[in-house]
């Protein structure tokens, strides 16, 4: 009669696969443990193979989220996924998910969860990829740069958007000047790396980017030019270029 | 045709009215007004020489000799004789009123003194200067005897002398009420911003990663029943951990030796949750035991490190810790055998609470590397240390 849910419980912490496999075992007549799997890409690789009918997913782990696993499933078993992150916890999941289990797991939580499975818990069900996706999108959301990392030889310096006054084109390199008056040298060139730069920094010269939180004071000067002097150590003068005018002109709304 | 009496006396009450407005215009916008003049003393000279000439004109016809040079003809004379008083007068006495006031500015004292002394200085000069005036006009103006109602002409340049001191004070009192203010803004900012500081600190301390805390917990739903002795274990450690972090939060600072043992407690736990996968060695320079550090600096970085370690799944993660005595100062290298550091590395929280405590309690005075060949790892240089308890 009742079929058994074939199921991989997947985290990276080895007590924590122990300990749903013992909380499973009040569960035998609806789930049985086939296997286990303590990352990612073994997780793929054993689904692939075993063809679960559920699995416990765990969502951080190092290699992989657990929202990439999914993404990497050609075909999609009943998902009940484990976390300690209270904001995963969000409607979204019941999209594509059975149910999701808060760390540490409570015994009466993991019974309701098996009660869900019974009744919406699908043999070779299909799941909304787009739903997922949109949900990957939201929780890798690429992470806000705070710092413009500068490699030198072997080392990377990480030089804070906050302490950066001014970046100078010379010759092949640009340099990085801190508020201190610090130096920092790259060999990227400036209009790359007013990619990478948000949007306080102004390029007011073919040669200079400004951080506009960095400055003192602004004069006009000749021929609808500007200088600049800067918040930092040495109190630099920069003057704007005429090509440039415009652009930082309506940044400053002048 | 020759203009009447009136008439001229008309044109020189006027003249008198405008050179009074000139003298106050130039004396409110002479700072902006010969500011291209570089010179100092050049400048302050050409404006109160201008101030001077003004007023001087446009009080003369409140004086006495005016009538009498008016009745007697003696305009022509009368009035460049004015102008060459007000600039003897003024070119002396205000250069040496400066040189008195440059003097005093070098000197720690009161208010009440300096102005006392000024206005002396003021009055003094302004007398002497009546002294020439006085033989001067007797000469050109009166009837040549000299030091004529010489006794007259001191009450009034000391009468002079008084006003323009008072003017000075009140003028100095008004920009010492001024600079009070600022002062009092100035420090009410630095209170802020050290309140701010003291609030960040705050903020960075008491945050132990909360989903560490839970999966630390979840393992030991686990171990309580598998394995006893280390669900005690596990237990200990995490309670040591998390009263390092939320007891003190009153202090910023941490000895080494202290942060150093909350990062092993830190690692025995993970060690524990982590079973076979985690490894890690300490090497620490005991004679650095007792400098200090901003608490919580290590575990964040420390957290980062087996993260990037577990990344690369299927080989034992190692953790290496050094802390020695660098060239440059204090020096703590982190390291793990994860992925190398990308060139584009975005910093995450914990290297984020790094740099925040550092630039707050060290700041100016570190720099952090990240560093992928021999080994990858994050290098922290700390200058200038302190040890033991400082002033907080």
């Amino acid at each position: 009669m009742n079929q058994l849910f074939k199921t991989i419980v997947i985290d990276d912490e080895p007590a924590a696969r122990r300990l749903m496999k013992n909380l499973l075992e009040e569960h035998s007549d609806v789930v049985e443990v086939i296997s286990e799997a303590s990352n990612g890409r073994e997780a793929i690789e054993k689904i692939g193979k075993l063809r679960p009918d559920l699995i416990f997913l765990d969502i951080q782990m190092p290699d992989l989220t657990g929202f990439e696993v999914i993404e990497q499933l050609d075909e999609k078993p009943n998902i009940i996924f484990t976390t300690a992150y209270e904001q995963y916890a969000i409607k979204a999941f019941e999209t594509f998910s059975i149910d999701y289990l808060l760390k540490p797991i409570k015994e009466e939580r993991l019974a309701q969860s098996i009660e869900k499975l019974k009744k919406f818990g699908r043999f070779n069900q299909s799941i909304d990829v787009n739903g997922l996706q949109e949900i990957i999108r939201q929780f890798q959301a690429p992470k806000k740069a705070t710092a413009l990392p500068i490699k030198t030889g072997d080392r990377i310096n990480l030089i804070r958007f906050e302490n950066i006054a001014y970046l100078e084109a010379q010759d092949k390199y640009v340099c990085v000047f801190t508020i201190e008056g610090q130096k920092y040298l790259t060999d990227q060139s400036l209009t790359v790396l007013a990619e990478k730069l948000p949007p306080v920094f102004c390029r007011i010269h073919r040669s200079y980017i400004i951080n506009k939180e960095k400055i003192r004071e602004m004069h006009r000067h000749f021929s609808g030019r500007y200088l600049f002097i800067m918040d930092d150590k040495t109190s630099t003068r920069l003057t704007s270029g005429r090509t440039y005018q415009d652009i930082f002109r309506s940044e400053f709304g002048l | 045709m020759k203009p009447t009496q009136f008439e001229v006396l008309f044109f020189l009450v006027l003249f008198s009215t405008l050179m009074l407005f000139g003298g106050m215009y130039l004396l409110a916008k002479f700072n902006r007004l010969f500011k291209r003049i570089r010179s100092e003393f050049l400048r302050k000279n050409i404006v109160v020489w201008m101030i001077a000439i003004c007023l001087i004109t446009a009080t003369a016809p409140t004086t006495p000799d005016f009538y009498g040079s008016f009745l007697g003809n003696k305009l022509k004379i009368f009035y460049p004789f004015e102008w060459f008083a007000a600039t003897f007068d003024s070119i002396f006495v205000f250069n040496i009123s400066w040189l008195v006031v440059k003097y005093l500015s070098r000197k720690n004292l009161s208010f009440r003194k300096r102005m006392a002394i000024i206005l002396f200085t003021i009055i003094t000069c302004s007398m002497l200067t009546s002294v020439p005036i006085n033989y001067l006009g007797n000469k050109y103006l009166g009837d040549g005897a000299s030091f004529k109602n010489l006794h007259v002409s001191l009450l009034f340049n000391f009468y002079t002398g008084c006003m323009i001191g008072l003017i000075y004070i009140t003028m100095s009192y008004v920009d010492l009420a001024r600079k009070r203010k600022l002062d009092e803004k100035e420090l009410e900012v630095a209170k802020l911003q050290q309140l701010k500081a003291k609030a960040e600190l705050d903020a960075l301390h008491s945050k132990v990663n909360p989903h560490f805390l839970y999966n630390a917990l979840n393992s030991i739903a686990d171990l309580a029943v598998t394995d006893g002795k280390r669900a005690r274990k596990m237990t200990i450690a995490l309670a040591d951990l998390f009263r390092y972090s939320i007891n003190y939060s009153d202090h910023n600072y941490s000895t080494i030796k202290e942060e150093i043992d909350m990062t092993e407690v830190y690692l025995e736990i993970e060690k524990i949750r982590f079973e076979d996968q985690l490894n890690y060695s300490i090497q620490l320079d005991q004679d650095l035991s007792p400098y200090l550090v901003p608490r919580f600096l290590l575990q964040p970085v420390v957290e980062n490190a087996v993260k990037h370690g577990l990344k690369t799944t299927g080989k034992m993660t190692e953790i290496n810790i050094t802390v020695k005595n660098g060239s440059d100062g204090l020096q703590i290298m982190v390291a793990d055998n994860g992925p190398a550091f990308p060139d584009e590395l975005i910093p995450g929280y914990g290297v984020k609470s790094m740099y925040d405590k550092l630039d707050l309690l060290f700041p100016g005075n570190y720099e952090v590397h990240f560093i992928n060949h021999p080994e990858k790892k994050v290098t922290m240089n700390i200058h200038k240390l302190m040890k033991n308890e400082p002033a907080v």
